[in-house]
Parts: C-alpha cells; sequence; structure tokens
C-alpha cells in the first residue's frame, strides 16, 4: 500500500458495527478518522498505523438466528481517480453463546437453576 | 326479587364479594346488549323514516323520530359508558393507586435505573419504567392492552348489524305490501296469483341478510369475547428484586394476580425474540422468531377473590452468555416476561411484560480493556474498486 502513496488522496479508518441476516442491514460507527494528503500527518502514509478507540459494552458480536452483529474495523481508501479501495478487518466484541446453545439453559432442570440462585418459592394472599 | 331491584339500582349487582365468574360475563354480555339495541334502533329508526316517507307515518311524525333517536343515542352512550367502567375498573389496580402516592420516590428510582443507558449503545430506551414495589424494589409496567381488537370488532358489529336491519326492514316493508295486496285480492275473489308478485319482493335483500345476520352475530362474539379478555380477569402484578436485568445474574420475582375467578392455570414464562424487518419488492415485511424460552412459574387450581390477591414469589436466571437487548433501524432483540392465565369459561389471557438485559456486569468492568488495535499494514485488497465523485 505504501509504494502507491502518490495516488493516495485520502484514508478513513472507522470502527463500526453491523447487522447481518433476514433484516435491512444498519451500521453503527463507534470511530472514525480520516486524514488527507494535505493534513500535517500524510507523511504517515508511507508506514503502518495504528488506531486505538475504547469500545462500549454494547452491542456485542452475536451470531443469531435471523439477525447476526458483526464489528469491524474499515479502512477506506481513496486515490487520486476517485476510486476507493475497502477493507473489512473483523473482530469479536464480548462473548455471546449463539441461540442453540442457549436453548440448552431452557431445558436445565429446576433444581440446577436453584443451585445458583437460592431457593425461593413461596405463595399467599396480598392484601 | 325486590332485594335484586335495589342492588341494580345502586350498581352493585355485578359485585360483592359472593361475586361468581358468570356475573362478569353477565355484565359484559348485558353492557354489549344494551349498545347493540342502541345501534340497532337507531338504525331502524332512520331507515323506517326513509322508507316510509309520508308525514303521517308513524315513525316519522317529527317529535316521535327525535324521541325514538335520543332513546337509541342514550342506549349507545349508556352501552359505552359501561364497558369503559368495566375496562377502567378491571385495569387499574390497587398497586397502581398506590404508586401514585409515593410518585416522588418513584422519579428518583427511574432517574437512577436510567443513567447507564448512556454508556450502553444500540440498547434501546425504557418504554415503560418500572415503578416501586410493594414487596420487591420494582414493580415491572406491562405492555398496554390492545383494544383495537376490541374497536375493530365493535366498528364491524355496528356496520354488520346495521346492514342486517336494513334489510330486514326492506324485506318486511316488501312482505307487508305483499300481503295487503293478497288481501285486497282475496276479498275481490280475483287475487293475482303468488308468483306473479314475486318480482316485488326483494329476493337479493332476503337472501343478502342470512348472511350478514350470521356475520354479525359472530360479530359480537368477537366483541364480546374481546370485552371479557379486557375486563375478565383483573390486573397482573410482576415485582423483581433489581431492574433492569444483567445477563447471568438471578433475580427474585413476585407475581400478584387479582380477580374474582377459579384459574386453571398460571404461567409466566422468560422469552427472547429476534425481529427484522426487511423489504420485499414494495412491501415491508417483520419476521419474528422466538430464540429462547424458559418456563419460570407454573401453577394450577388458584382461587381468586375480591380483596385478596394471590401471590408468589420464585426466581430467575437470565442465561449466562445471552445476548442482551438490542434495538437498531431494522433488528432488535427482546426480551419479555409472558403471563398465561386460563380460567374456566374465560378466554386464555396474555399479559406481556417487556423487559430490558443489560450486557454481563464483567462487561461494564471491562471498557477499559476492550482496545480496537489493529495495524493499518493491510494484506491485498478484496472488496470492489468502486469510481466515486472526490
Amino acid at each position: 500500500m505504501s509504494n502507491d502513496t502518490d495516488q493516495i488522496s485520502a484514508i478513513e479508518a472507522s470502527v463500526i458495527w453491523k447487522t447481518e441476516g433476514k433484516g435491512g442491514e444498519d451500521i453503527g460507527v463507534h470511530f472514525f478518522e480520516r486524514r488527507n494528503q494535505k493534513s500535517p500527518a500524510s507523511q504517515t502514509f508511507q508506514e503502518p498505523q495504528k488506531l486505538s478507540t475504547l469500545l462500549p459494552v454494547s452491542p456485542l458480536t452475536y451470531d443469531g438466528e435471523i439477525i447476526k452483529i458483526r464489528w469491524c474495523v474499515r479502512v477506506r481508501i481513496f486515490l487520486e481517480g476517485g476510486v476507493q479501495i475497502t477493507e473489512d478487518c473483523h473482530f469479536q466484541l464480548g462473548k455471546v453463546v449463539c441461540p442453540k446453545e442457549l436453548k440448552r439453559f431452557s431445558d436445565l432442570d429446576e433444581s440446577e437453576i436453584e443451585k445458583e440462585c437460592g431457593g425461593v418459592d413461596s405463595s399467599g394472599t396480598l392484601d | 326479587m325486590l332485594r335484586r331491584i335495589n342492588l341494580f339500582l345502586r350498581g352493585r349487582l355485578f359485585s360483592g364479594s359472593n361475586r361468581r365468574w358468570w356475573a362478569g360475563v353477565a355484565e359484559a354480555s348485558f353492557a354489549g346488549f344494551i349498545f347493540f339495541l342502541g345501534v340497532i334502533l337507531f338504525v331502524a329508526s332512520l331507515t323506517v323514516a326513509v322508507i316510509y316517507g309520508s308525514p303521517n307515518g308513524f315513525f316519522v311524525s317529527g317529535y316521535q323520530l327525535i324521541l325514538q333517536i335520543v332513546l337509541a343515542l342514550s342506549l349507545v352512550c349508556l352501552g359505552t359508558y359501561w364497558i369503559a367502567r368495566l375496562i377502567w375498573d378491571f385495569g387499574v389496580s390497587a398497586d397502581r393507586r398506590g404508586a401514585l402516592a409515593t410518585r416522588a420516590s418513584e422519579l428518583e428510582l427511574v432517574q437512577d435505573f436510567r443513567k447507564p443507558r448512556t454508556k450502553l449503545p444500540a440498547i434501546p430506551a425504557e418504554r415503560l419504567p418500572p415503578r416501586p414495589g410493594r414487596k420487591l424494589k420494582f414493580r415491572l409496567q406491562p405492555s398496554p392492552r390492545n383494544v383495537w381488537g376490541l374497536l375493530t370488532s365493535a366498528a364491524f358489529s355496528i356496520v354488520l348489524t346495521s346492514t342486517f336491519t336494513i334489510l330486514l326492514i326492506i324485506v318486511i316493508n316488501a312482505l307487508q305490501n305483499r300481503t295487503s295486496q293478497w288481501e285486497t285480492g282475496i276479498q275481490q275473489s280475483i287475487g293475482p296469483s303468488r308468483l306473479s308478485s314475486l318480482p316485488d319482493v326483494p329476493w337479493i335483500a332476503a337472501v343478502l341478510s342470512l348472511p350478514i345476520l350470521a356475520a354479525a352475530f359472530w360479530s359480537i362474539y368477537l366483541f364480546i369475547r374481546q370485552l371479557l379478555k379486557l375486563t375478565g380477569i383483573g390486573p397482573t402484578g410482576l415485582e423483581v428484586s433489581a431492574y433492569p436485568f444483567q445477563v447471568g445474574e438471578c433475580y427474585r420475582f413476585g407475581i400478584s394476580q387479582t380477580g374474582r375467578v377459579r384459574l386453571k392455570l398460571l404461567d409466566v414464562s422468560l422469552v427472547c425474540h429476534e425481529i427484522a424487518t426487511y423489504d420485499e419488492g414494495t412491501d415491508i415485511r417483520t419476521e419474528n422468531r422466538e430464540v429462547f424460552s424458559k418456563r419460570l412459574f407454573r401453577r394450577r387450581g388458584i382461587m381468586l377473590r375480591r380483596g385478596q390477591a394471590f401471590y408468589s414469589e420464585f426466581q430467575m436466571q437470565i442465561p449466562a452468555g445471552a445476548m442482551h437487548s438490542f434495538k437498531s433501524s431494522n433488528n432488535r432483540i427482546q426480551w419479555k416476561i409472558i403471563v398465561v392465565a386460563q380460567a374456566k369459561n374465560w378466554p386464555r389471557l396474555n399479559r406481556n411484560f417487556t423487559v430490558l438485559v443489560h450486557p454481563a456486569d464483567e462487561t461494564y468492568q471491562g471498557t477499559g480493556n476492550h482496545v480496537a488495535n489493529p495495524s493499518l499494514k493491510s494484506g491485498p485488497s478484496r472488496n470492489s474498486t468502486n469510481p466515486v465523485g472526490f
């Protein structure tokens, strides 16, 4: 990439989440940075760059039945001729189990939940 | 008999501690009957006034027509008021009245649990914030009752009943004319044959009136059913030890149910739905898929008595590793607590409590640890190149 620095007019880096699956695609932009060739840091195109941002606690990466949420770092390079090159680098945020695995929880014995929560079951009347 | 009339005049015929399940049915049915009687009388008065255009006719003589219309509208208003009162009486709990008295503390609680939202993108806002509970800390608000079913069935019933009344009057009017012709013919001994007068009878109206009558009965049945569904069993209260929920955490629940019926079954479940909206041609469609369901509580044979709400506590754990609540423009992940109550001779009752589930606590604590730090040192480009105006 650095060999073609003369042709690069701008570079954008963003950290986004996007939905995939049956529904329409939604995108949330958590972080966005754009650097132009004319900016003081233009020489930085000639060496590898790093970006750093504090990620939020939601939405977590999710692989559902009809909804999937994926996080990625998206780099978009704008060349002089009006051409742009996009690269997505996916990563996982958090650890959410898929619905198939989750269904096993629904088959758990009541006693197992009681063990985890401590037994409470009392009934009566409320005046 | 005198006692019953006395009770009726005081408006207590259908109330009292010894009220049975059929009293609710009778009250809702009677309110519906009054309402539809008014509708029928109103339509009949207007139709007959149009058919018998003569100023000397019984139905169109000025004051009598006005009197009939006033009477009909009074019945409609009385029926509407009665139905509205039924819905209100059964919809407002003692808890709600108590919560209004403690509004100041409630505001504090609401502000407390709303604070963390700013740190939680894509987690939906609370549409129905919980209120302070009586036994546990929070009382969840049920999703608004769907009165559209009641309004739709009421509208259909009015239209169908009115149509049937008009058709019936047209047919009766035609038959009366024909009968008088026969009588005249018999008296003159040169009566026309019955077949010769067939074209005078509005057969289309007569034939149409039968299916319309059946449809009118069906819509009235649906209307009464919807009314009973809304008013039959009292409000359901659901209290929790903490809110909003967090993935992997355990919570204590208290369920209270009022009413004056014997419940065959009371069921509480936790469910999670994925809801996706998408375009298909020119239509917008929504798919709703249940991805998790867990029964939390089940009890059979509960006797509900006036002034004594059934109350029971149980626990629940939001499954560890489960997805939190999520909302974007086209996609939603929604957690709900669904209460199902079934009483004898009563439509099944479903009450939903949409709840917020936040990510696990360790995710909050780990806020500073999740850092996206990939190098911009990129591999070969795999995306297409698109010319853009730059």
